[in-house]
């Protein structure tokens, strides 16, 4: 039963790679470049084939894409400008009566 | 599961239990001397401290466990619930954080109910006061149940320790060095647990890349993956696609209602009271958003990595069991220092977040019930705080040992009604000078209802509704009764004198 269930998701798994690699968009293509290097963007040494900067599309679109991929980016540009925000802005606490 | 097998987990817990109690000891003459010591610390705690307690307090091993452990299943996407958080902890800090430090310490306010109460001032506030502490004690019972309940699994699973014997244990350490401390011990244990969970946060995300030798193996290994998703489908390049495992609607709605928890909740609100001055203010409003940030992008998209540990029959029982994930984790990497560094911090994650809880339940009930009914004289109110502790947490303990089935459900959902009960209150109180105490009363009222009516009436029982957390309609409406209710109830605002004294000050 257990051996049978697992045959069945390979099967599934293998289908859904090919139907994967012959789908890949552009967004995939950028996670993969910054958030996984897979096999096919390494070189025989294991270093990248291609440079993630050259990689990156111009445009809008591939920004938002970029940043939808890698939400750590979006959370070090939220510190960075709630730290702006704070310096901006004057703060006064009331001593204790 | 013998002491000799598990001896630096032992030794990890009771160095760190040490400290808890040393500090519970250590401030327990000077938390007896008032009201304004036991409650809120006399308002002199360093800003590095606020900051830590606030980040420890918020998040809990619902957050290292759950959460971490969700990210195997939804993907990376799930950080975006980490970033919504971290907003809110800013929003938290730079609207309420300076404002509601000031407005409590002019009112001689220490309990955020009391804060409704003499900041409002009107024929309502008595009523506001105990219907916001009855809330309170209400919503943190299952709270509290949920995260003994998590913290005696944890023991049960490593150690071996029967669940009603780790149920004792968590809950009764936590009683006994808050009882001792009050807000200071609540709020320098904390401290010491918020560093700790740093750590560990760090320490949880290297164990996968250790495990496989380093970033660039770890990642070949997701990218080979062959795993599927609770669905059956493939995951594919799921794991590194915004979206795909995971709709944004979902990571929306519980990024919000946990995350407004920091907008609304007491335990939160009320580490503000603390700040003793600008500098330590500016500290944490920076720093605490931060702390958050760094232990969230940790441990938010964890689960995702560790699809490079499992082999395929063990994905396929994750995949259904996430809450399993840090466990095995921590299993296969097989290192006892490891584990026992991480148990120790998922140990300190839920202990910081009942100390808080247990505190605010105990102000609750005798500050704003038990007082505004018969006034007592400040030492009785200490007494008495500590023994409503005990009290309360004897319950918890009863609740926890036969806990009623969806527990966390119910935890998630007490978060939904607190931010819409209590932000549009505090809110406007704070930025309102128009505000009433009608306004108030009637948002809580409303905000409570509808929770209520949208989780049990509509959301599971309307087609397509289910996405949408009860937080969302409960809080807009909750926010339209206190402005609609306020302007309509003008005669009732309080004299302008007062308003220009918290206001103008």
């Amino acid at each position: 039963m257990i051996v049978a269930e697992l045959q069945r998701l390979r099967d599934r798994t293998a289908t859904g790679r090919l139907r994967l690699q012959a789908q890949r968009s552009v967004r995939a293509g950028l996670a993969q470049l910054i958030v996984v290097r897979r096999p096919d963007t390494m070189g025989a040494d294991g270093v990248p084939a291609r440079d993630p900067i050259a990689g990156l599309p111009e445009g809008l679109g591939a920004i938002v894409d970029w940043l939808t991929a890698t939400p750590y980016v979006a959370m070090i540009a939220l510190v960075l400008v709630n730290a702006w925000i704070v310096s901006r802005i004057d703060i006064d606490v009331r001593p204790d009566e | 599961m013998t002491l000799a097998e598990h001896w630096p987990i032992y030794v990890a817990i009771f160095v760190y239990l040490a400290i808890c109690l040393g500090i519970g000891w250590y401030f327990q003459r000077r938390a007896s001397r008032g009201v304004e010591d036991y409650y809120v610390a006399k308002r002199s705690v360093p800003g590095w401290v606020i900051s830590l307690a606030f980040f420890s307090t918020f998040a809990s091993t619902n957050t290292y466990i759950g959460q971490a452990g969700q990210a195997f299943a939804s993907g990376l996407s799930w950080a975006w619930v980490g970033v919504i958080w971290t907003v809110f902890c800013m929003v938290s800090w730079l609207l309420l954080g300076p404002r509601l430090r000031n407005q409590t310490a002019g009112l001689k306010s220490v309990t955020v109910p009391d804060y409704f109460d003499f900041r409002y001032r009107s024929p309502l506030s008595k009523a506001t006061r105990i219907m916001s502490a009855l809330t309170i004690l209400f919503a943190t019972l299952w709270y509290m149940a949920g995260i003994a309940k998590g913290c005696a699994h944890l023991l049960e699973t490593v150690l071996g320790l029967p669940y009603g014997w780790g149920v004792a244990a968590i809950l009764g350490f936590t009683c006994v060095y808050t009882v001792m401390g009050g807000m200071y011990s609540v709020l320098w244990t904390d401290a010491v647990q918020g560093v700790m969970m740093l750590l560990v946060a760090v320490l949880m995300v290297a164990v996968p890349f250790l495990y496989a030798g380093g970033v660039g193996p770890l990642f070949e290994r997701i990218a080979n993956v062959s795993h599927v998703s609770a669905t059956g489908d493939p995951m594919g390049d799921g794991l590194v696609t915004f979206g795909s495992l995971v709709s944004w609607t979902y990571i929306l709605g519980i990024g919000l209602s946990v995350g407004m928890k920091q907008i609304a909740e007491p335990r939160c609100l009320v580490r503000f009271y603390s700040v003793d001055n600008a500098a330590g203010m500016r500290f944490a409003m920076v720093w605490t958003p931060v702390f958050l940030g760094i232990s969230l992008v940790c441990v938010m998209g964890l689960g995702a990595l560790v699809h490079g540990m499992a082999t395929e029959r063990e994905a396929a029982e994750l995949i259904r069991n996430t809450d399993q994930v840090v466990g095995f984790m921590l299993a296969k990497f097989d290192n006892g220092l490891v584990t026992a560094i991480c148990i120790t911090g998922l140990f300190a994650a839920g202990m910081s977040s009942l100390a808080s809880v247990m505190l605010i339940v105990g102000t609750a009930a005798v500050g704003d019930i038990w007082n505004v009914c018969k006034p007592s004289p400040t030492r009785a109110t200490v007494s008495w705080t500590k023994v409503a502790i005990v009290a309360y947490t004897s319950v918890v303990f009863a609740v926890t040992l036969y806990p009623p089935a969806g527990v966390v459900e119910l935890t998630s959902f007490s978060g939904a009604v607190f931010a819409a009960g209590f932000f549009p209150a505090v809110f406007g109180g704070l930025y309102l000078r128009w505000g009433t105490g009608h306004g108030a009363f009637w948002s809580m009222v409303v905000g409570m209802a509808a929770t209520i009516g949208w989780r049990f009436l509509v959301r599971f029982r309307v087609p397509g509704m289910e996405p949408v957390h009860e937080v969302i309609p409960a809080f807009c409406l909750s926010l339209a009764a206190y402005l609609v209710i306020s302007l309509m109830s003008r005669r009732h605002r309080p004299p302008e004198t007062h308003v220009a004294a918290i206001f103008d000050a």
